[in-house]
């Protein structure tokens, strides 16, 4: 931004709780970031930063925005509608043509033939990196100008290109009971939040620092989902893209469709997934039990450091990847599932790795995992 | 000037042609210049103007002393402007009340160097629903409640109006070079 | 150096707008016309002629509010929309075509059924975002999450082909694996 950004404070209000108050956000379009309050109030502030729009330009974007907020029978209410984190707008009255770049060009030459072990704090650090991402940054590559000359530019380089940013923060007690309806959100939680929660985001993202309630119910549909620090709860997950997920321990997944990857597996996980990938990057000592359970899967598994695991797969028609060595186990004679792989002793590890997998392919590594090229 | 009036309107109560038309005479042309500020066509402000002093006089039982007979006949004759307007479509359309407004600035300044007739020739170049509300204000000297009473548009309708048309006359100001630099 | 606009236009008065000559006789005209005690015919025209230009009023009043609550009443395609266009049919050309690849790749009916159904939620949410796209057609965000939406899609049924012929490979048979 330059230096003729100008900073206006949209909407301020505070509210008064107890410990019976209960919230409920309903975002659509909106960005918000949600952290700890300091004291027993839920405080709602939202400022813009704008560089090179006219005032009218901007109060005509503002009378696009809505943010209600009422508090009634104990339960706050909150609306909001077109509440942007950032706002790119482009304008381009040349005579070039808009040019989608590289739409179907195979990737075959990106293909990765390894994986490479992460260690769980890089996914954190990856996570809290994004947080940070500025709005011409993520605009996708593929979207450029043909000029009449042929040149092909950026809408960076056009320039025509001017941001509007938003910051909406909410600041929201730990005893507050908070359901969360969004759809094409930007939901950030700051800090460790310890509040019971209950999201249902379609599109946009969810990015957290630490989920920690038990009774938190967080379904997540055709969004981002990058967390740093998961503990208790039930999450559904699908449709995400580039999942990531610092350290877990103690809650279920439930995945369809989605990339998804783990930088720490703790103590009481569960997965239950559908064509999903999964990256299993590091294992607590004591994790005692993992389970999954999943059909036309792609797990990439790096063993646990320490020597009292035990894992085996269940199932059928699945290949499982270890070194160069490719094994399969067909349907047994009824068609139906069966001991797959063992490693170690299952009846006396402490740790257990225990996978239900069908149609899936399973690869292993210690520190890499090596891709057969196809 | 006030002792006259206030005969020739009882004069009106009793439906004293006379005393109508020279009350007619005494306001004719300041109506009519007037209703020029929101009818183009001459034609038809004069029209709206003496459809104004008609209804005036059939109403002449509900003028109350609470204001002077001047406003009183002012407010008629822009009524009877709007309804021109609003027979040619013109729509002073309501904004969702929902929406948010940036916290008000009321800056109404502008370079020395623009004079009166360029600003209000700018006036003329607005989006009609803002220039509606910002004659209302600037010319006639009526408040948000008024102008809302007017033009049947809720309060917060007319402010918003009335800051958009603001800020979009500044920018026509600064955009016809009539004001140096940003 | 500045000036406020109120003081500026505080007494304002035009000064060169002039009433036409015969303007005092017409409207006398019109004030003995409008008082003019009606006989009851009289009052019935003068009635219907009321109501008539009540109607029209209020047809065309209605008229009005109809058109100004359309937001765009001359549809005008911008040369984004006429891009993004091109680009969704090529896209749905490339997603059918795959679709048909997988349909014919897949043995498993159940593994269609959930693919079937999961295209058809994309889709669902692909129409939302263009209804919010016609709205504001300037806004990137929306654009790219059109064509997000689209190469998903096509990653889709991509990634599950690939990984059904990863299955089909020929590989060893074991009974059991163990290490």
């Amino acid at each position: 931004m330059s230096m003729n950004a100008q900073r206006k404070q949209i909407y301020s209000k505070v509210f008064d709780v107890n410990v019976q108050t209960k919230a409920i956000f309903n975002l659509d379009d909106s960005a918000v970031i949600i952290e700890p309050s300091d004291d027993d109030k839920v405080h709602l502030d939202y400022a813009i930063v704008f560089d090179r729009f006219s005032m009218m330009e901007i109060d005509s974007l503002i009378s696009k925005m809505k943010i209600e907020a009422t508090l009634q029978n104990n339960q706050i209410s909150l609306k909001t509608n077109n509440v942007l984190k950032s706002h790119e707008y482009f304008t381009y009255n040349g005579t070039g043509s808009f040019y989608v770049d590289n739409l179907f060009k195979s990737k075959k030459g990106n293909k990765k033939d390894s994986i490479f072990h992460k260690l769980k704090d890089s996914i954190q650090r990856e996570i809290r990196e994004k947080y940070k991402e500025k709005p011409l940054d993520s605009l996708g590559s593929w979207f450029k100008v043909k000029e009449e000359n042929g040149a092909i530019k950026s809408l960076k380089e056009l320039g025509g290109v001017k941001v509007v940013k938003g910051q909406f923060v909410i600041k929201i007690p730990s005893f507050v009971k908070l359901t969360i309806n969004a759809k094409t959100a930007y939901i950030t939680f700051a800090g460790e939040i310890k509040n019971e929660l209950s999201v249902s985001l379609k599109r946009g993202k969810l990015s957290a620092q630490q989920l920690i309630n038990e009774y938190n119910q967080i379904n997540i549909d055709d969004a981002g989902f990058e967390v740093e620090v998961i503990k208790n709860g039930e999450y559904t997950l699908n449709n995400i893209s580039k999942g990531l997920i610092g350290s877990i321990y103690n809650a279920q997944i439930t995945s369809e469709f989605s990339k998804i990857e783990i930088g720490e597996i703790a103590k009481g996980v569960s997965i239950t997934d559908f064509n999903s990938e999964y990256w299993f990057y590091n294992w607590t000592p004591n994790f005692n039990r993992f389970n999954m359970y999943s059909e036309y899967s792609k797990i990439n598994l790096f063993y646990p450091d320490s020597k009292k695991y035990s894992l085996s797969t269940f199932g059928f028609n699945t290949k499982h990847h270890f070194k160069n060595v490719i094994g399969e186990i067909g349907p047994n004679k009824k068609g139906g599932k069966s001991k797959m792989m063992i490693v170690g002793d299952e009846k006396t590890a402490k740790n257990k790795i225990k996978m239900d997998i069908i149609h899936g392919v399973i690869r292993f590594g210690k520190d890499v995992i090596s891709i057969p090229r196809s | 000037m006030q002792h006259n009036i206030e005969k020739l309107i009882k004069g009106c109560l009793k439906g004293d042609q006379k005393a109508q038309m020279h009350l007619y005479d005494t306001y004719c042309i300041a109506m009519f210049k007037i209703a020029c500020r929101y009818l183009q066509v001459e034609e038809d402000a004069k029209d709206a103007m003496q459809e104004g002093f008609i209804k005036a006089f059939a109403n002449i039982a509900n003028y109350k002393n609470d204001f002077s007979f001047g406003a009183w006949l002012k407010r008629i004759i822009i009524n009877q402007c709007i309804d021109v307007l609003k027979k040619k479509k013109i729509e002073f359309a309501s904004i969702d009340s929902e929406s948010l407004q940036m916290i008000d600035d009321d800056d109404w300044t502008v370079d020395l160097s623009i004079s009166k007739i360029q600003i209000i020739s700018e006036i003329e170049q607005l989006d009609e629903k803002y220039k509606m509300v910002l004659k209302l204000y600037l010319l006639e000297g009526y408040d948000h409640e008024e102008i809302s009473q007017i033009l049947k548009i809720p309060i917060k309708t007319s402010r918003t109006h009335l800051r958009r048309g603001r800020l979009q006359l500044k920018e026509l100001l600064k955009s016809s070079h009539y004001e140096a630099g940003y | 150096m500045k000036q406020d606009i109120k003081e500026v236009l505080n007494g304002f008065e035009e000064t060169n707008k002039e009433l036409p000559a015969a303007h005092r006789t017409e409207f006398l005209e019109k004030l003995q016309g409008a008082e003019k005690p009606m006989s009851k015919p009289e009052n019935f025209y003068y009635f219907i002629k009321i109501a008539a230009t009540i109607v029209l009023f209020v047809s065309v009043g209605y008229l009005a509010l109809n058109s100004f609550n359309k937001s765009d009443p001359i549809i005008v395609e911008t040369p984004i929309e006429k891009q993004l266009k091109d680009i969704e049919m090529q896209y749905l050309k490339h997603i059918d075509a795959e679709w048909q690849n997988f349909v014919a790749l897949a043995t498993d009916e159940n593994l269609i059924k959930r693919f079937e159904q999961k295209l058809n939620d994309l889709d669902a949410g692909y129409q939302e975002i263009t209804v919010k796209f016609k709205q504001d057609k300037n806004n990137i965000l929306i654009i790219e999450s059109l064509v997000e939406n689209l190469q998903t899609r096509l990653r889709l049924l991509k990634d599950i082909q690939e990984h059904i012929h990863l299955l089909n490979q020929k590989s060893e048979q074991h009974e059991n694996i163990t290490i």
